[in-house]
């Protein structure tokens, strides 16, 4: 059997019952994350606006609710402003081993379907799981080739998490699941050049619309090849070329769950992921050596040789390229001693005492960090390992190495604190009371009858 | 270099009083013959489910779904049209690019064109502009991306697509530069799926992105202005780092040139209705099946040699089971031609390929890479030699180099042409409808508002 059929065949075959309870709680939190996000997203970030704006004059049927937006349109335009909004503060959720971003694609894809077909929560819960089970272990295959080459995950990755959700969400057997496959892979897209650029966030728009789109078509009879992931042109070689291990994408299907192992980490800030790790790793320095910002004369930073290529800004001229700036964000945390939305604006990247920090950061490859990384033990710290050196202008000097963050799974988020963080995000949109109930609802999705229910909270305006 | 930004001050600075006369001439038979394809492929399978989807879907009523009674948003229409335009596959197609140009770029530019209230003379200019953007980044990305696995209709597609429609909204040099940012992570379309309805939905999402990518530009959205150069940009991660000739795209960009209308780089109108590597074989088989007056079943065994790249373009499906397959095999097109001595669109159908005495011939067929054919230039793919046997144990052989229709081919005439547009046209419209779209086609330059054509293509 291909990947492509035992991947079609695990998706149609597994229900939210074969799924561990825990991996369906913390499933509960990763879309309640990233409803947060997306709330924020659409009431602080221009570029979420956009999306709202373009796809209302698009117009279209009122199938399902574009949050934030106050009005319902087409599921597939749906789709697309949710998920431009999801991922536009770029403090969504991750799955290292793949780089990518999943839930700002799949959740958008599914709720929005769901929405229209009056989905249970319970289906809501397993076209999800299995979207990032399936996401996360297909870029297995590729990965690291497609992220060298210049592929973005959180585009061609989610792609496949956003289309298997779909699929799950309409009870595509696994014949019409393969097809669905094979549209989509005439659908994925995504290069890395974009980043710091609103077209960043359009990834999870664009993988939401087209997930879709291609369950959709699978189901109204359109045809595609059975066999996309594997065959001659497709997808493992466009995207990995001719070291892609097809068989890679399906070995570990549901052994363990992603979300159980290794986890889906959530970003404790708003902007490319060294940011909170380095600048948590320097507050714990500043902490405990006692030394304040005005002190530092230097900041070196040994990272490995990947790292230019995904953070390459160094005195930004937006706040999109703020959010890449491995020079800026630490300055402007070392300035604010905070690192929240508040710090990702024109005004601080103008700030004098910011771009004095600045100047005094400097990047290098550090020897001890290989030049690419080993597709077999891709995780958080191995991609975001960096060697801090601090020198004070008393001639001290502190080092340290970084590698994760809050959120992480060596330092897991408490309850309490994901419920608070996503408080924070939706009351900018959302009036107290509706959010505790969005809350309530989340908790236990596995018992809604209809998904339109939490939909009818998100709405706005 | 800074070729993105070349490209987008080219787009800003051509305008049609510029080009050349034949450019503009060429571009209307081209358009005429992508909405002839259009209505045709409009009643088939592929594009009768995309459009029920779209209108499914509903949408602001900014732009017509041909061949329907209905409007829907622009980038929806596009879906519905640019799937119509290559449902049959006999839209016109450049070795250059190794793809079909015009069934995106038309659907595009007609959708958006419609939505902004553009005149015929916008729809020439974005069409032609479209054209040359492909070309010129071909110049320095093929056949690398296409041999990648990457469908070049959709990959550059959406290039093009985005490009006609930038040149439509007057886009500033700058926006030009970022809707290409946006459009670049919007290209993906993977050869994988020759062979089924995915194949020609390439042209549509191409035609539906590259609006999405200009709508989104002209509303403040950001992306990247050096998308082409970048080494994680459009043209490293398609064809790799080390395949992108950048000094070919730049000369091609200060050349001048119309690539479209070059004898050695241009879009033929595609009389057959399968991939485009069959069709100098096909243009053989039926020559000799007429000149020696074949009949199927005198025949022992056919040999036919084509070019390596048509082998790996085509030759994938040897024994095809419905129309699609067909179309994407090389030994079904000659096999057919042998039988019918003819291979339009009625001999693509899955009736016919599930013909028992047709599947006899298709196993009578045998390709190979002919030796002498390994060294030509891209634009001759499809150059191919073709021996039949007969049971009696005489031997036909015919090569032949450029398709009819091709420069270097036989010509097709204008009248033919004309006739092909009618026959198409006459599968969905009725005829007063198709002499007014004719005539308006005709002089479409001084057509103030392309409204008035597209509302002829719509079935109300």
């Amino acid at each position: 059997m291909g990947p492509t059929k035992k991947l079609a065949n695990f998706v149609a075959e597994t229900n939210l019952e074969d799924i561990p309870s825990h991996v369906v709680e913390e499933a509960k939190n990763l879309i309640l994350n990233t409803l947060g996000t997306i709330l924020a997203g659409t009431a602080i970030e221009k570029t979420a606006k956009i999306g709202i704006d373009l796809v209302r004059e698009a117009g279209g049927k009122p199938q399902s609710t574009v949050i934030g937006g106050g009005f319902k349109t087409s599921t597939i335009m749906a789709a697309l402003a949710n998920g431009i909004s999801a991922h536009a503060t770029d403090q969504d959720d991750t799955d290292w081993r793949i780089v990518a971003h999943p839930t700002p694609c799949i959740l958008p894809a599914v709720l929005a379907l769901g929405e229209h077909r009056h989905a249970s929560g319970k289906q809501v819960l397993e076209s999800y799981i299995l979207g990032v089970e399936a996401e996360g272990n297909v870029g297995l295959g590729v990965m690291p080739m497609s992220f060298l080459t210049g592929f973005h995950g959180t585009g061609i990755f989610g792609h496949v998490g956003a289309t298997v959700g779909c699929c799950k969400l309409l009870r595509l057997d696994a014949k019409e699941t393969e097809t669905a496959l094979g549209i989509m892979g005439s659908l994925v897209s995504g290069i890395r050049h974009n980043v710091g650029s609103m077209s960043k966030p359009l990834f999870g728009g664009n993988c939401a619309k087209n997930g879709i789109i291609a369950a959709t078509l699978a189901q109204m009879g359109f045809t595609a090849v059975e066999d996309i992931l594997e065959g001659t042109h497709g997808y493992a070689r466009c995207f990995g070329g001719p070291e892609a291990q097809p068989e890679r994408m399906v070995r570990d299907l549901g052994k363990p769950y992603i979300i159980e192992s290794p986890g889906i980490t959530y970003k404790g800030a708003p902007c490319g992921t060294y940011g909170p790790v380095l600048t948590e790793a320097i507050q714990d320095m500043m902490k405990e050596h006692d030394f304040s910002t005005d002190q530092i004369a230097a900041i070196e930073l040994g990272t490995n040789p990947a790292a230019p290529s995904l953070m390459r800004y160094v005195y930004p001229n937006d706040t999109l390229e703020a959010k890449y700036s491995v020079p800026f964000i630490i300055a402007v945390s070392l300035v604010d001693s905070e690192l929240t939305l508040r710090q990702f604006t024109d005004e601080k990247i103008q700030d004098p005492k910011v771009r004095e920090v600045i100047s005094k950061i400097k990047l290098y490859n550090h020897p001890d960090l290989p030049a690419s990384p080993d597709p077999s033990r891709i995780s958080a710290a191995q991609l975001s390992r960096t060697y801090i050196t601090i020198k004070l202008a008393n001639g001290k000097e502190y080092s340290c190495w970084a590698e994760t963050a809050r959120g992480y799974a060596d330092k897991p988020l408490t309850e309490e604190e994901i419920l608070e963080r996503y408080r924070g995000f939706a009351s900018l949109v959302v009036a107290a009371r509706p959010i505790e109930q969005t809350i309530k609802i989340v908790k236990s999705l596995d018992k809604v009858m209809d998904i339109g229910k939490l939909m009818s909270y998100l709405g706005g305006r | 270099m800074d070729i993105t930004n070349r490209l987008a001050n080219y787009l800003v600075e051509i305008s049609l009083d510029r080009m050349p006369q034949e450019a503009v001439s060429r571009s209307k038979v081209l358009i005429r013959d992508t909405i002839g394809v259009a209505l045709a492929g409009s009643v088939q399978p592929t594009s009768e489910i995309v459009i029920d989807y779209v209108r499914y879907l509903g949408g602001s009523p900014q732009a017509t779904v041909f061949g329907r009674s209905f409007k829907t948003s622009a980038p929806n229409a596009a879906l519905a049209n640019g799937t119509s335009a290559a449902a049959l596959d006999t839209d016109d197609n450049s070795w250059v690019l190794i793809g079909h140009p015009s069934g995106s770029i038309v659907p595009a530019v007609l959708a958006f064109g419609e939505e902004i209230g553009a005149s015929g003379r916008d729809v020439i200019e974005a069409h032609v502009l479209g054209l040359e953007t492909g070309h010129r980044l071909a110049k320095g990305m093929q056949p690398a991306q296409y041999q990648r696995g990457w469908h070049s209709t959709g990959t550059l597609g959406v290039i093009m697509c985005t490009a006609a429609c930038a040149k439509l909204a007057r886009l500033e040099p700058q926006e030009v530069a970022r809707a290409f940012g946006i459009a670049a992570s919007l290209a993906g379309t993977i050869r994988g799926n020759f062979g089924s309805m995915t194949k020609p939905f390439h042209s549509g999402t191409a035609a539906m992105n590259g609006i999405m990518a200009v709508s989104l530009v002209k509303r403040g959205y950001t992306a990247s202005n050096t998308i082409f150069e970048h080494p994680y940009g459009y043209c490293a991660v398609t064809v790799g780092k080390d395949n992108v000739h950048l000094k070919a795209i730049e000369e091609a960009l200060e050349s001048g040139s119309y690539f479209f209308i070059d004898p050695e780089a241009f879009v033929g109108v595609k009389l057959r209705p399968c991939n485009s590597a069959a069709m100098v074989a096909i243009d053989n088989t039926i020559e000799l099946a007429k000149e020696h007056d074949i009949k199927p079943e005198q025949v022992e065994s056919i040999e036919a040699g084509f070019t390596p790249i048509a082998v790996d373009i085509a030759d994938r499906i040897k024994k095809p089971r419905t129309g699609h397959e067909a179309k994407y095999s090389l030994t079904y097109p000659i096999a057919i031609s042998v039988v019918d001595r003819e291979a339009g669109i009625k001999q693509f159908t899955d009736e016919r390929v599930q013909d028992l005495l047709v599947r006899d011939m298709v196993a009578k067929v045998k390709t190979y890479v002919h030796p002498d054919l390994t060294n030509l230039a891209l634009h001759d793919l499809a150059a191919c030699h073709v021996m039949i046997k007969l049971k009696d144990g005489r031997e036909f052989t015919k090569y032949g180099v450029r398709p009819k229709a091709y420069p270097g081919g036989k010509e097709a005439t204008p009248a033919e042409l004309l006739d092909r547009y009618r026959e198409f046209a006459g599968l969905v419209l009725p005829k007063d409808k198709i002499d007014r779209s004719v005539e308006l086609l005709d002089r479409l330059e001084t057509v103030p508002h392309i409204s008035e054509l597209i509302g002829l293509l719509s079935a109300a």
